[in-house]
């Protein structure tokens, strides 16, 4: 306990991962939203007609991120019809 | 087993790795049908065969333990010993018969077996790899080895949770990894519909501790907006009082909440203080949550005369949100889901009848189910290289002479 109160929680992070240490700190919402590795993987993300920051999309697709389409509320732009039929194909 | 046909019949999942997190998205895929296959060795087992408890009759054995069995229902077991170059050759060939593969090693690993999504998709390019680990395949702290129980606590979980003056608690088990688990195998079927369609898979790259932060997502939103910091208060609420577990009769619990005055005089009712809906120190939710104390004390007087069912049943017929706290016993007794067949006994080869988990959904017209018990380690070498992967008696001879099955 003595030791762990001599380093600040990042430190730790960091330390545990230099030295493959299982074990995480207690973040905050602050702490997650400064964390380098969720910046990294760009993962809070805006949206047009939004001022606000967002969660991203869950996963990773083939090395990119998908964007989030659209603000809370906002109308769902759909593909017009003829194309989403020529573009199908099993349902 | 089923006689009905099944949503996912025909699909082909792989697994390599273990415990909970890849293995649950592969079981709850197999309870609807896809035929799933989990890759591991005796040399290295999954983990959850020998390192956590509960074993059957308290005794160790890659064949006992419950935790194995409550992810890999519904599989086949092979296995393929990767150390060898035989080894990933043949682990090679299930990549090309199957359809999806799950993997949850550190990231690099099954690159560094040869094993990699573009090596593998390059002979079969429908191939969907859905890759899960704790940080995600990029980042700077992408190799960080963990479990979700400490997870928990880096995505915010733990901090939230525990009264104001005390340490943060962890969860019981490993949470993150169901959050993560869920939405990997919705990522997994999208990822399958679409290669379907197109003739092009893809690779997943999930990190658990960002599906856990979609868990996080108001509060995470709520300090990008206010700055404000939110903090674990106990079991109280910030919109809503009465919120709490209460004492019942013969050690019981009883869990509720007041979401609104109207539920509040509900309550108030229903314990027989209707009195309590008009007096200006509970009426309104301030109030109540300035006077919580005795409030809490007036509850409790009424819940530790009933047990912990009686209570809740009489608030929930007033439309009070209520549930027992409930055991593990309590869990197997429960006719709710006694109803929805929620547990569903097979017979395990060395555990005898056991009761297996189903998943919280199932599709009314393909009903999913306990396909069969889960596998002992390679029990099903034979079936899976000689009937699904077609390897000739020379190829499967050759193969376990070079001890490619150990």
């Amino acid at each position: 306990m003595k030791f762990f109160a001599t380093i600040s929680k990042r430190e730790f992070l960091t330390e545990g991962h230099r030295r493959e240490m299982l074990g995480y700190p207690v973040s905050t919402v602050a702490d997650i939203a400064t964390d380098p590795q969720l910046e990294a993987r760009q993962f809070f993300a805006r949206v047009a007609g939004s001022a606000e920051t967002f969660c991203g999309a869950f996963a990773i697709l083939d090395g990119k991120r998908p964007a989030l389409r659209h603000a809370p509320g906002a109308p769902v732009a759909t593909a017009p019809r003829r194309q989403r039929q020529r573009s199908g194909g099993q349902p | 087993m089923t006689a009905l046909p099944q949503a996912l019949a025909g699909l082909k999942v792989l697994e390599f790795g273990g415990y909970a997190a890849g293995p649950h998205i592969g079981k709850m895929l197999a309870n609807f049908g896809a035929q799933t296959i989990h890759v591991e060795s005796h040399d290295r087992p999954d983990g959850f065969r020998v390192q956590y408890p509960p074993f059957k009759d308290d005794r160790v054995g890659y064949n006992r333990s419950g935790c194995f069995a409550f992810f890999n229902d519904s599989k086949y077991s092979v296995t393929v010993d990767l150390k060898k170059p035989a080894g990933v050759e043949l682990a090679r060939r299930l990549a090309k018969w199957c359809d999806l593969i799950i993997e949850n090693m550190r990231p690099g690993v099954m690159e560094r077996l040869g094993l990699g999504y573009r090596m593998l998709a390059a002979p079969n390019p429908r191939l969907v790899m859905l890759s899960t680990c704790n940080m995600g395949q990029t980042g700077p702290r992408a190799d960080q080895p963990g479990f979700g129980s400490q997870l928990s606590a880096l995505a915010g979980f733990c901090g939230m949770t525990g009264v104001p003056d005390g340490p943060p608690m962890l969860l019981y088990g490993p949470y993150i990894d169901y959050v993560a688990s869920l939405l990997g195998a919705s990522a997994a079927l999208a990822a399958v519909f679409k290669s379907r369609r197109s003739g092009k898979g893809c690779h997943i790259d999930v990190s658990q501790y960002e599906c856990g932060l979609m868990f996080m997502a108001g509060a995470l939103q709520d300090y990008f907006a206010s700055g404000r910091l939110a903090q674990r208060r106990g079991n109280d609420d910030a919109d809503a009082a009465p919120h709490g577990a209460f004492p019942c009769r013969d050690g019981e619990w009883v869990a509720l909440s007041c979401w609104s005055d109207a539920e509040f005089a509900a309550l108030a009712a229903t314990i027989g203080k209707s009195g309590l809906a008009a007096d200006p120190a509970f009426a309104a939710l301030a109030a109540r949550q300035a006077h919580r104390v005795e409030l809490e004390t007036v509850i409790a007087a009424w819940t530790r005369s009933r047990t912990a069912d009686a209570a809740a049943e009489a608030l929930q017929a007033a439309g009070v949100a209520a549930y027992p706290v409930v055991t593990m016993a309590g869990l197997f007794t429960d006719p709710q889901l006694h109803a929805r067949r929620n547990f569903r006994v097979r017979r395990h080869p060395e555990m005898g009848d056991h009761c297996y988990c189903f998943p919280g959904f199932d599709l009314a017209e393909t009903p999913g189910d306990i396909i069969g018990p889960a596998p002992c380690v390679g029990a099903d070498n034979d079936f899976v290289f000689r009937d699904l992967v077609g390897l000739t008696e020379a190829e499967y001879e050759s193969y376990r002479s070079q001890g490619v099955f150990g």
